[in-house]
Order: structure tokens, then C-alpha cells, then sequence
């Protein structure tokens, strides 16, 4: 059976038979199930194509295509005609020659001549194809022209020219099959017919404009252009997020004008890249002394520095690494630091990574799952306990290609109505906070079906029914959905850790897990965050101290200076506890920018941006990225490695960067891909009445910048400012724009929307690009900071 | 320029070659007729070229947007052919045209693109003069014409599904886009999805590639991604209320039909239904293996959701007939064929134990109950689908043996093939050219049945071969149950004394395209009017039906559309060649779904099809050739 048509990644088939054909007289062997065109490829004969693209099914609509098959009186499409045992084909005669340049010259009626302004300019499929074809005369002609159509299209960097547009139909399958979000459409019939955008449901994502072959959906994130020939394309990988997917960046004069990726990427990866262009970047070492800042020497910083260990003494320093530092950077940091005496280590990716590894040993007694987000694919079933449109995109994107291409079904657990909702068997819309009553039920009826009676926990169904409103239906239907799963796949966002019930819903996540075999015949239990090196970094420190640990440390005085490279805690960690940690202490930062937490630093080093460093990062797949860099470094901008090294040296340290090397190799060797069984751990919940906030998209890379001082104009866009995502019911009145948020541990100022797609009772409080507020309600008394599921107090007008 | 008919090879003068009609309404002549293999024109008032733009512009107002050299091309043809209207075309511009509708014809992606430019083609052939003529003078007369676009399947569709439309929404994974385009017209698609004996796959031009698009199983694809996805059914908005009544008979697929149609349109809808649950012959003669019930008691329930009452256990006699026609504006009636056909033998009449008509043990077994827990082997007669319901359902009540009995041959079978394989899958004992003569009976019990052979002698009316018993070859099989299944008929006590007219037949009688009957107030569709017939039919009646009832509430008077009188027109074509070459390689074979094994699904009425799963159902999809047709008339 030909799955081929359903394969949009080209892998291998497998049990597919060969079947041999000819085209052109050259033979090709290839699977059964396989288009004329794969085989051409195969061939290395070229078949024009325009509507054709790798990752979408065939749509057959430009028809340029089209071959000729012995026995056959008319032409058909090479894209959507599957081989044949013993076929002939041709792909060069007169008549396909005829009909191929006719096809071309009706695209070409009323095209405007708009090549030279053109952002597609050298790199546009008609282009190529009318030079290649030799299309040189227009016979046809017709009155009715074209509109050029509106500036800007959902949002202002992407852009539709209607009058351009040949119809092909690219950015409509890839709205509809890749992401699913549908917010492009046909509309009309015959010449009129014209794509019509539906704003509202447009993911910003920049798919479209990814597959168009022509400059009729552009991108203008920022204002230089630059022709092919004129830039230079680097590879490099995305750090927005724990998937790390990789990227070119496109380079003119010195600066990051655009991405480019043969596969899918999200918005923040396509539109976020300007934070790679540091213009108001520090460039001199600083040090802040009663109050000045004045600029200094890097050997004057250093010797600071190393002043401040002697007296204070290294162990009474912490040092917080930020979560998209790269293995060598923190391999530095660990490697110098600890052997100067340092012991208090930690990184703001155990926000993401502490409890789901902490629930692991406890579940499976191992540390690491080291499974491949590659296994959702060949799921049947996922389960899903996250959004991933706002943080993971892509993984969303993969995950609706396993329904589409396995028959795959999905088990979604999250408070929000998102896209992937509407293709889920069972959507489990629960208040924050209320997982756990679905889980423990969820466990306790799995467990008696698999004889396993002493999981009588309690979880009553007409109790979970009454709290979570769930229909009796969804719930027994997601309970035979998982007894007939035999290929499970377990994906956890990391905001579900972010609770004090956290660490208790991670452990029922994974005994979930061990009830349906996903670590052992199944496909994994996988974990994805906001941070591109955030399970890199849970590798080196071996998850560490938590940083909310080390400022505790600090508040109470047993620790008295803090190292913190890359990362702006004001973002990330409790506002009032990290104010209080910082006081009068010797504060070391090491980052592009004076953001609030370098302002408090007594020594700030100007260090390198992420498109000035090469090293790797681990992903979520436990795959290995390299990062490489795409400009040459700022001579003033100093790397970890320098800094690590000049620091040592002043304590007679020598750093021998190929044991650095090393360590860095052996990180993923002493992971090992886990299948097996693991112990069924009762969770215990806390469950607590009342409305509950969780949140979304409220990690990202603090380099983008923040709504004050915005780095990133593209973020802007596509992540937009903070702010309430309330359910009308609970608008305090109506009509507010505004609310005052007060939460268990703090209150904040903040926008507010309407939704419908949130439960009442549990606002959702989407972060952006003002990530301040949320750490004035973020709670300090755990080891991660609690976000998820935290008690409102009361939302009041301002 | 006279009388011209050219359609396939053939091209005639003074001759139409073409099955259609005198009148398209009554005083309204057909003048001319344009369609996607020739032309054919009758009057002389005709201009051929006026004809050829008004077909152009149709298929650009239908051309999907799909594909370049449709897309682009038609409109191009249509500003060439304005042109020459005008008055302004140049020679090269015949000839221009006649090589972009070559190009349009040979590289378009589906039938409109591929088959829109042939009639044009053969006229700029066959009727160059006209052409010449407006080259030098333009054309001053415009026509009036009526447009339809058809395609094998939707032809024989009697309800005349836009099936390549639903099919594309699959292709496109736009499955909630394929269900509202099949509610338009149908309103029970998980139903007909699982029964429906699909006419349209018959006739469906992928036959002669690798096998006929499983059109029906998509339908139940899409219909069930609904309930898996727990999404909200998608409805027409509701319209306002026209404050009109109408009753309807029976809570079958016609009578649903007609109260989902008449609902939307604004008005108040009661149905009368003899039993206690919705669905007609589909609930009580199609056995949960083939429908579990679930699936038709949803489909009701969206139905009674948009306000329709239905009440239940209410016989309609004549006393309550006469009451209705006073309280209801109108009254459709669609009560289906509950009877049985006698099989003429003695003993049938006598009631003894162990004799059940067909559509009654079905009935009973549909109910959960076992219709003669005593008996334990049975033999049904007869070859139709409710014989192989009534074998099969035997068989699942762990009765033995069960045997069919038939009087031609598995050949001449009118039950569905796969119904017939299943069967023989399962255990039946198929026994052909033999039919009953006698009950042989015991205390009032059957114990068993003389039969006759029989063999097969001339064809009669229907063109199968007559059966005709052997003489002296009667023998003698044992049983404890047997269920005559030959044939169902239609029982109207309640229309007694009504103006209600019934044929000779036993059926109501309507006028077969609206449907009403010698009472203008009553309408009336599905097996009550045709004789036991398919589901889709009655589906197909019970819509126009509505359609009618509402032209006859508001205008006063029930009149078949335009788009009606197309289809009528059509069926006498054959869009279906079975000849045909199609120019598509075959590559991809028909996706089967997954059906259990017979000896895990004999012993339970658990649904054996389980359906197609959605990679199959979109690589299904991908098949679809789109072999859209056009058909025009000038009036």
C-alpha cells in the first residue's frame, strides 16, 4: 500500500517492493508507491515544476509537469502518477513543450513587471522557468486586471501581492497540511479566484511565505535588501526554544537581513533574528562602584574579579548559567570556577528540566530518557500535556503530521483551546492545576486494567467529573484511547513543572507512562521548553543547585557573590526574592546589554551574541546542534572562554580547551536511549480551590529585548506585549482594558482580552515582551518559581 | 445555420442524435443542447458562437481556480469569443482560440477544464461559417440558456451529491468542509456512509484505472472524524419562521429527510412514527453489523435538535389522516414498505410457529430479540439484501445451520456482492436454483419445507432468465425456522377514503418530480412511492420533497427547478463509458478498510466494517479524477 503519498519527509519506505521503469531511456529502480517525478529525481532528470514542494502532497496545479506515458494518448502530471512495473516515460517533446510555455504564458498574462523591485528578484521559480522554458511572447490577453492589494497581511512583515500571485496554491496547502492553522483560503472561482487571509487565525509562522516560489508572499522583517548574489547564506541553529531547529541566516553588510530553512520553522525562528545584529550592545567591561558605572579595562575587570574571590572567598560564590549558553561556554564556566573553589552552581534551565528529570529517577531510575522527538512520528498515539504553538511550533506541526500520516490519536491535557484541539480525540480542557485529577483517575483505572489493584487512589469519577467538568464520554474515551495505545507518545511541556504540584504531576505524567509501555515499546516520554540548551546544560551541572536555591543563599548571607553569564534573572526569577538575594552582594555579569540585572552588577563583561559564537547545544531529541557563528565577533566582545581563562590563570589555573572538547563529547556519550520499565509511583496532589493562573510563551531569549527597550522588532510582532487572556465571566467589568492581577505571591499591572478559548477560572497570562510583571507573581518558595496553577487572589480594575 | 449534431464520432445533419427531451418545460422547446462531448442545435434562431461564449462563461464562473490552463485559459476563450461578438475579431483569433482550448483540453487537471473546450472545438470545426460570419458582422441575437454541471457520480447519485467537491475537502484534510458539503443534501452521511449501495462508485471513471474511488467509505470517514474529534456539527443557518406547519409519516430516511429540509427552511416539522425509534427500515431491517444504532440515533438527534418534533408510537389511521390534513398545512408521507410479499406456497397463511416473514425477524432481532428461541436452524429464502441480513443476523444468534435459498443463481443475486462474500465467509449454506412448494409442519410447529428444483429458461421483462421449476424434483429440507425474504410491500390503510390516489401497484402516487400526490396538500416519497428501493432514493425524495412543499407554501404552487429538469435530462445520457480509455496510468490501488475476520464477527453484532483510517482516507482521496461535466441548454 503506497504510503508514500502520506510521507512528506522522503524517508524510507519500508516493505515496499521495487518496480523498474524508463524514463528518457535511463532506467531507474525505485520503490513502489513512488511518483514519476521522485523517480526522475532519482534519475537525475529534470522535470519543471512550480506548484510542487517537497513537504506537501501533490497539487498538480501548475501542470508544467506533465510527461508522456507509453500507451497513453494524452500527457499526465509526473508529481502525482505513481510508477508503474515496465512504464516508459518521456519528459521532453514537442507537444510537452507546446503545453508546458502555453501554461506559462497564461501565468504570465497581466504579471506584473515587477522584477526588478521584487524581493524574489534572481531567486524566483517563474523566473527560472520562463528563462529555462524560452517563454518569449504574450499572445493571450485579458481586459480585467489585477488589484495590488492592502500593505501587510496579518501581521506587517508578511505580504500578499494578489497581482503577483500565479495561484499555485503552495501557501494554502502549507496553512492547511503543515501547520493546520487554515488562515489561508481560496476564495471565488475561475480568474476572479484570488487567496483570501484570515487574520485571526494566521500563526505568524511565515510557512506561506517559506514555500511561495514567487515574491507574491514576501517577508520584510527588516529594511535592508540584498539580491542572492549580494548575501551570504550561513548555517547556523535557532535558540529560541528546545527543539533548535537549523537555520540559515541570510548576511548583508555585517547584519542579519532574514532566515531561511528548507524546513518548517516557527515565527520566533523566521521574524526573531534581529537580537543576532547587537547595535546597542556594551562593548567596554564595566564596573559599578557606590553607585557609578564607569567603563574599565577588561585586565582591570578581571583582576575585580578575582579580588572579590580571594576576600569573599569561593565558596561563598554562586554562579547561574543562562539556558541557551552553549556546552563549551558552561563547560568553561564549570571546568575554571569549580577547580578555583567554587561549589554553588546552577542554571535557569532547571526550571524547565528539575522536576521532569526528577520525576524520571524517581519513576524509571535513570537520569536521563534519551529518546528522540523523531519517535512522535511513528506514534499512534500522542499525548500531549502542553501548547506547543506558542513555544514549539514545529513540534506541533510534527505532531499533526503523525495524526494525518499514522492515523494517530491525540490525548491534549491543557487549559487553553489552541489549534491542535480541534484534531484531538480527546481534548481535555482542565483549569491549571486540575491535571492531576485526570491523571490520578487516569492512572487508577489503567492500573486496575492492567491488574494493578492497589492503585485505588481515591480519584472518584463523578468527583473528577464535578470538578473539572469534563463530559463522563471524554474521560472513559481517553481511557480506552490509551489501554489500545501499542506505540505511545508521552510530550510535556516544561510550565507544567512550574508549580508546587509539580514535581507530583511530572511523576504522574511518567507513571502514565509505565502503564502504557511509552519507554518501552512506545514512543517515548519527551520534554520540550523554551531554551534552546536547556537539557545541555541539565547534563553538564547534572542538573546543579537551583538557582532559586543559590538567591536564598544569598538572601540569608551563606552565599555573598553570584556570577550570572547570559541570562537576566529579573526576567526569569522572583522579583522580590532576587532583589533581596542581590543586596550588597558582588554581583559578576557577563551578557550583550545593561538590562536590569547587569545595572545591580559590580562587574559586567560585554560578552558575545549567539551569532558570534561557534559550540553546540543539546536539544530536546538529545541530538547534538553546532552553532555556529555568522559574523566575525566584535573585537571588544569578550568569550566565556576568555574571561574563564584570565580568571583562572590569576590562580594559577591553565585551561587545556581540548580537555574542554572532551567533556563536551562525553556529555552525550554517557546518555543512553532508556527503554524499559519503570515503577508505578502513586502521585499525591495538592489540589486547591478557586481561580488558578497559568501562563504561556514567558522564557523567551531575554536578548530580544523587552517592550521598553525593544532589540527584536520582529519578537514584537509575532509575540506581541503581555497580557490576560480572561474568559468574559471573569472580566471584573466590562469593557477593561486593564487589570490589576493579584496573585498568591504578588500582584501586577497587566492588558487584558477576552477569550473564549480559556475555562473560567483560569486566566492565562501570556508573557511577551514585558516578562517583568510576571516575576512580581511568580512564587519564591520552591526550587523552580511557581507560575502554573497559582492561586488569584482577585482581578480588580486598575 | 440548421440542424447540426455532432456528439463522440459522429456528426449528423437533419438528424439529433442525442436522447433529449422536445421541451425542457411545457411550452419551453429545447432549441439547442451543449455538452462536454459535441453539441447538438434544433432551431435556427440558435447562433452557434453566442452559444459557445454563454458556455464559456459558465465553466469560468465554475472553473475551480485550481489549475493554470483552466483557470487562466477559459477567460481567455471568453474575451476572445466577446471579441468576435463584438464584431472585432481578426481570422488568427479562430485560430488562436482553437489552440489554447487544444492546450486547455489536453493539460487541464479535471473533466471541467478537460472536456469545456471539445463542444467548442467541434463547433469551430463543424460550423466554421457562423464564425466567419461574426468575424465580418458581430452577433446581435443573445440567447437564453440554462447550465449544469454533473459528473458521472453525481449523476447517478439520486440525490446528486457534489461527490468530487467532498472528495477534494478529504484530499485537502478539510474534513469538517466535506460534511457540510454532503448536509447540503444529505442528512443522514454516517448512515448512507456504512449502506448505501452507491450508485456513484458504479459509475465511477476510476474503474477503468485500478478500481472505482471508495466514495462511500469517505462519506463515512468524514462523518465519523465528527464524532472522534467531539467537533460541533456544522448546519445551514436556521431561516426565520414561515409559520407553516407540516406533518410527516414515518421517521424513516425519507421522512427525516423531509423534516431536516422543511426545518431549515423556517418551518415547524412533527413526525408521526409508528415505532419508538427513529431510522425506518434503516433501524429495523439493517442489523447493527452493518448500522450499529448509535450512528442513526445521532443523526436524528441533530435532525430533532433544529426544532423537529418527533413523536413516537403514534400509528397514523385513517381517523388521525383526516385530522392531520386539517391541522398541518401540508403532510409528506413516508412510510416506507412495511409488508411482506407472500411466497404463494401452502401453508404460508396457516401462522404456524417458526414462520416469520423477513422484515418482521429482522424487526424482532433489531429489538434484541431472538424472533424463535425454540428453533434452532433456519432457512431463508429469497436474494436480496434483506435475505443476506436475515442469514447473517441467524447466524449471530447462534442459530444452525443456516441455509439461503434462492430460485436463480448467485449470479442473478440483487443482494450487494460483498454482502453475498460475508455471508459465505461466515458459514451460510448457499442453496441455489430451488425454491419452496409446501410448509411441512408438526403441532403447529415447522419442521421442515419441500422445495423444487428449478432451472433457468428465457429472460423475462427485467432481462434475467426465467426460473422454471423441474418436474418431479421436489425434495424435502428440515428446519425449524423459516423466513421468507422475497420482497416487501407497501401498506396504505390510512389513506382510504382520501384524496390520495394509489397505483395499481399499491404505491402512492406523485408526480415524479415533485413528488406531490392528487391531494396538493400531500406529498410523498421513498419506498411508499417506488416499492422497496434503496436508501438514497428515499433520502434523495424525502429533500425534494421539502423543496417542493416549501415552492408549494409560498408561491402556491410546487413546480420542479431548473436544476431538476437538468438531472432528468442527464440521466438518459451515459456520462458512464465503460468503454472509455482513461488516460491515467493506474499506480494507486483502492485503500480497503478494515473488516473483521468471519470467525471473530459471527458470533457478535459488532460493526464489521471498522472504516477507513485517515492516511488511507486522504491517499483515497488523492484518486479522485474530478471528471466534472458541463451540459447546457438554449431555450
Amino acid at each position: 500500500m503506497p504510503e508514500v503519498l502520506s510521507r512528506r519527509d522522503g524517508g524510507p519506505l519500508r516493505g515496499m517492493k521495487m518496480v523498474r521503469l524508463r524514463i528518457d531511456g535511463k532506467e531507474v529502480e525505485i520503490e513502489e508507491g513512488r511518483t514519476i517525478l521522485e523517480a526522475a529525481k532519482k534519475a537525475g532528470i529534470r522535470i519543471p515544476t512550480l506548484c510542487y514542494h517537497e513537504r506537501l502532497l501533490p497539487i498538480a496545479s501548475c501542470r508544467l509537469c506533465l510527461v508522456e506515458v507509453e500507451g497513453f494518448e494524452k500527457p499526465v502530471t509526473a508529481c502525482n502518477t505513481m510508477v508503474q512495473e515496465g512504464m516508459s516515460v518521456r519528459t521532453q517533446s514537442p507537444l510537452l513543450s507546446k503545453l508546458r510555455k502555453e501554461s506559462l504564458k497564461l501565468i504570465l498574462i497581466n504579471h506584473p513587471l515587477d522584477c526588478p523591485i521584487c524581493d524574489r528578484g534572481g531567486e524566483c521559480e517563474l523566473q527560472n522557468l520562463v528563462y529555462e522554458l524560452g517563454v518569449s511572447e504574450e499572445p493571450y490577453v485579458v481586459e480585467e486586471k489585477r488589484e495590488r492589494g492592502p500593505q501587510g497581511q496579518a501581521i506587517s512583515f508578511i505580504r500578499h501581492w494578489p497581482d503577483r500571485c500565479v495561484l499555485c496554491l503552495r501557501c494554502i496547502r502549507a496553512c492547511q497540511e503543515i501547520t493546520g492553522a487554515r488562515a489561508l483560503e481560496l476564495e471565488g472561482t475561475g480568474y476572479g479566484a484570488r487567496i483570501k487571509v484570515k487574520e485571526d487565525r494566521c500563526l505568524k509562522c511565515g510557512e506561506c511565505v517559506r514555500v511561495c516560489p514567487i515574491g507574491a508572499m514576501t517577508e520584510r522583517t527588516v529594511f535592508k535588501r540584498a539580491r542572492p548574489w549580494q548575501r551570504q547564506e550561513k548555517e547556523t541553529v535557532c535558540s529560541h526554544c528546545s527543539l533548535v531547529c537549523e537555520v540559515k541566516i541570510k548576511v548583508f553588510e555585517g547584519e542579519a537581513i532574514g532566515v531561511s530553512s528548507e524546513k518548517s520553522l516557527c515565527g520566533k525562528g523566521f521574524f526573531g533574528f534581529q537580537y543576532l545584529n547587537p547595535k546597542e550592545r556594551l562593548l567596554k567591561p564595566l564596573m559599578g562602584t557606590d553607585g557609578y558605572i564607569r567603563g574599565v579595562s577588561f585586565g582591570e575587570a578581571v583582576e575585580a574579579v578575582q579580588t572579590a574571590l580571594r576576600k569573599i572567598g569561593p565558596e561563598r560564590f554562586g554562579v547561574i548559567l543562562g539556558g541557551r549558553l552553549t556546552l563549551e561556554e558552561g563547560l568553561y564556566v564549570k571546568e575554571v570556577l569549580t577547580q578555583v573553589g567554587v561549589k554553588e552552581m546552577g542554571s535557569t534551565s532547571y526550571f524547565h528540566t528539575g522536576p521532569f528529570f526528577k520525576a524520571f529517577r524517581e519513576v524509571f531510575g535513570e537520569d536521563h530518557p534519551g529518546r528522540s522527538l523523531e519517535e512522535v512520528k511513528e506514534a499512534d498515539l500522542v499525548f500531549l500535556l502542553g501548547d506547543l504553538e506558542g513555544e514549539n511550533l514545529v513540534l506541533a506541526n510534527w505532531v499533526r503530521e503523525t495524526l494525518f500520516k499514522n492515523g494517530a490519536r491525540l490525548i491534549l491535557l491543557y487549559p487553553r483551546r489552541v489549534l491542535l484541539s480541534e484534531e484531538a480525540d480527546c481534548f481535555l480542557q482542565v483549569k491549571a492545576g486540575d491535571e492531576g485529577l485526570v491523571l490520578g483517575w487516569l492512572i487508577q483505572e489503567l492500573g486496575k486494567r492492567k491488574g494493578l489493584e492497589g492503585l485505588s487512589m481515591g480519584f472518584d469519577l463523578e468527583r473528577v467529573k464535578d470538578k473539572t467538568h469534563l463530559p463522563e464520554g471524554l474521560l472513559k474515551g481517553a481511557l480506552e484511547i490509551l489501554s489500545e495505545a501499542k506505540r505511545p507518545s508521552f510530550i510535556v511541556s516544561s510550565l507544567y513543572g512550574l508549580s508546587p504540584n509539580g514535581q507530583a504531576l511530572m511523576e504522574a505524567v511518567m507513571t502514565l507512562g509505565v502503564l502504557c509501555g511509552a519507554m518501552k515499546e512506545g514512543g517515548g516520554i519527551h520534554l520540550v521548553g523554551p531554551e534552546a540548551n536547556m537539557i545541555g546544560l541539565s547534563l553538564i551541572l547534572k542538573d546543579g543547585v537551583s538557582p532559586l536555591e543559590i538567591l536564598r543563599k544569598l538572601e540569608k548571607g551563606e552565599l555573598q557573590g553570584l556570577f550570572v553569564f547570559g541570562e537576566d534573572l529579573f526576567y526569569k526569577c522572583p522579583k522580590g526574592l532576587l532583589e533581596r538575594a542581590l543586596k550588597d552582594r558582588f554581583l559578576v555579569v557577563w551578557d550583550l546589554y545593561l538590562g536590569p540585572l547587569a545595572q545591580k552588577a559590580k562587574v559586567f563583561i560585554p560578552g558575545l551574541s549567539h551569532g558570534e559564537k561557534e559550540g553546540h547545544f543539546i536539544d530536546s531529541s538529545y541530538g547534538l546542534k553546532k552553532v555556529r557563528p555568522v559574523f566575525s565577533a566584535e573585537k571588544e566582545a569578550i568569550p566565556i572562554s576568555t574571561f574563564m581563562e584570565e580568571v583562572g590563570a590569576g590562580f594559577g589555573l591553565k585551561i587545556d580547551p581540548q580537555k574542554i572538547q572532551r567533556a563536551q563529547e562525553e556529555l552525550l556519550k554517557g546518555v543512553k536511549r532508556f527503554e524499559g520499565e519503570g515503577k508505578v509511583k502513586v502521585p499525591s496532589f495538592n489540589f486547591t480551590e478557586g481561580p488558578r493562573l497559568f501562563v504561556e510563551r514567558a522564557f523567551l531569549n531575554h536578548h530580544v529585548g523587552t517592550k521598553d527597550e525593544l532589540k527584536d522588532p520582529g519578537m514584537a510582532e509575532i509575540v506581541g506585549m503581555g497580557r490576560l487572556l480572561l474568559h468574559p465571566d471573569d472580566l471584573p467589568e466590562r469593557g477593561l482594558k486593564e487589570v490589576r492581577l493579584v496573585g498568591a505571591y504578588g500582584e501586577t499591572i497587566l492588558e487584558v482580552e477576552e477569550s473564549l478559548q480559556v475555562p473560567s477560572g483560569s486566566p492565562c497570562f501570556r508573557v511577551g515582551l514585558n516578562p517583568v510583571s510576571l516575576t512580581e507573581v511568580m512564587g519564591e518558595e520552591g526550587e523552580v518559581p511557581y507560575v502554573w496553577a497559582t492561586s488569584i487572589k482577585r482581578i480588580e480594575r486598575v | 445555420m440548421g440542424v447540426l449534431s455532432c456528439w463522440g464520432e459522429r456528426v449528423e445533419r437533419e438528424q439529433g442524435i442525442l436522447p433529449l427531451p422536445e421541451e425542457f418545460r411545457p411550452g419551453l422547446k429545447i432549441k439547442a443542447f451543449m455538452g462536454w462531448d459535441g453539441f447538438e442545435i434544433r432551431d435556427e434562431s440558435v447562433n452557434i458562437v453566442d452559444m459557445c461564449l454563454a458556455w464559456m462563461e459558465e465553466i469560468q464562473r465554475y472553473s475551480c481556480g485550481k489549475c493554470f490552463p483552466c483557470r487562466i485559459g477559459t477567460k481567455v476563450a471568453c474575451e476572445i469569443l466577446r471579441k468576435i461578438l463584438r464584431g472585432q475579431g481578426e481570422e488568427k483569433d479562430l485560430e488562436k482560440l482553437e489552440g489554447l482550448l487544444e492546450s486547455i483540453r489536453d493539460s487541464s487537471k479535471c473533466g471541467i477544464g478537460q472536456t469545456s473546450p471539445i463542444p467548442v472545438l467541434k463547433a469551430l470545426r463543424y460550423m466554421r461559417e457562423a464564425f466567419e460570419k461574426a468575424l465580418k458582422e458581430g452577433v446581435r441575437e443573445r440567447g437564453k440558456y440554462v447550465f449544469r454541471l454533473t459528473a458521472p457520480c453525481i449523476n447517478a447519485c439520486p440525490a446528486h451529491l457534489d461527490i468530487p467537491s467532498y472528495v477534494e475537502a478529504v484530499r485537502e484534510h478539510e474534513f469538517s468542509e466535506s460534511l457540510r458539503i454532503i448536509r447540503e443534501r444529505l442528512c443522514l452521511p454516517g448512515t448512507l456512509g456504512r449502506v448505501c449501495v452507491r450508485p456513484c462508485e458504479s459509475n465511477c471513471r476510476r474503474t477503468l484505472v485500478e478500481g472505482p474511488v471508495s466514495i462511500r467509505e469517505l462519506k463515512r470517514f468524514v462523518a465519523d472524524y465528527e464524532i472522534w474529534k467531539n467537533r460541533e456539527p456544522f448546519f445551514d443557518q436556521v431561516q426565520a419562521p414561515k409559520g407553516k406547519r407540516v406533518a410527516i409519516i414515518g421517521a424513516g430516511p425519507a421522512g427525516l429527510s423531509c423534516a431536516h429540509f422543511l426545518a431549515l427552511l423556517g418551518y415547524e416539522v412533527v413526525i408521526f412514527e409508528k415505532h419508538d425509534r427513529p431510522g425506518g427500515m434503516a433501524r429495523w431491517g439493517i442489523p447493527d453489523y452493518r448500522l450499529p444504532p448509535p450512528i442513526l440515533e445521532r443523526e436524528a438527534a441533530l435532525i430533532e435538535r433544529l426544532g423537529v418534533r418527533i413523536e413516537y408510537n403514534t400509528d397514523v389511521d385513517q381517523k388521525k389522516f383526516q385530522e392531520l390534513l386539517q391541522q398541518y398545512d401540508a403532510i409528506f408521507i413516508g412510510v416506507g414498505a412495511q409488508g411482506s410479499t407472500q411466497m404463494g406456497v401452502e401453508g404460508e397463511k396457516e401462522n404456524y410457529e417458526g414462520f416469520i416473514p423477513g422484515v418482521r425477524y429482522l424487526y424482532k432481532i433489531n429489538r434484541g430479540e431472538d424472533p424463535y428461541s425454540e428453533g434452532k436452524s433456519v432457512i431463508v429464502v429469497g436474494g436480496g439484501n434483506v435475505a443476506m441480513d436475515c442469514v447473517r443476523t441467524s447466524l449471530r444468534l447462534g442459530k444452525w445451520p443456516v441455509r439461503l435459498v434462492y430460485r436463480r443463481t448467485r449470479a442473478e443475486m440483487p443482494a450487494n456482492e460483498e454482502e453475498i462474500v460475508e455471508a459465505e465467509e461466515e458459514g451460510v449454506e448457499f442453496h441455489f436454483l430451488c425454491n419452496p412448494t409446501r410448509i411441512i409442519a408438526e403441532q403447529r410447529k415447522v419442521k421442515a419445507v419441500e422445495l423444487i428444483r428449478m432451472r433457468l429458461g428465457e429472460p423475462d421483462a427485467s432481462g434475467r432468465r426465467r426460473p422454471e421449476p423441474v418436474p418431479g424434483s421436489e425434495f424435502v429440507m428440515e428446519t425449524d425456522i423459516l423466513v421468507p425474504a422475497i420482497g416487501q410491500r407497501v401498506e396504505l390503510p390510512f389513506l382510504e377514503g382520501s384524496k390520495v390516489k394509489i397505483s395499481k401497484g399499491g404505491t402512492v402516487e406523485v408526480d415524479p418530480l415533485t413528488f406531490q400526490t392528487s391531494d396538493p396538500k400531500v406529498f410523498s416519497g421513498g419506498d411508499c412511492v417506488t416499492g422497496p428501493d434503496v436508501l438514497i432514493r428515499a433520502a434523495a425524495a424525502g429533500r425534494t420533497a421539502a423543496l417542493m412543499i416549501h415552492a408549494f407554501l409560498q408561491k402556491g404552487k410546487a413546480e420542479p427547478t431548473d436544476e431538476q429538469l437538468m438531472d432528468k435530462i442527464l440521466e438518459k445520457f451515459k456520462l458512464f463509458d465503460p468503454k472509455e480509455k482513461v488516460q491515467v496510468p493506474p499506480g494507486q490501488k483502492r485503500e480497503e478498510p478494515f473488516v473483521l475476520e468471519p470467525e471473530v464477527r459471527r458470533h457478535t453484532f459488532e460493526e464489521v466494517n471498522k472504516g477507513l483510517k485517515t492516511p488511507q482516507a486522504i491517499r483515497e482521496a488523492l484518486r479522485c479524477l474530478r471528471c466534472y461535466r458541463g451540459a447546457m441548454v438554449a431555450l
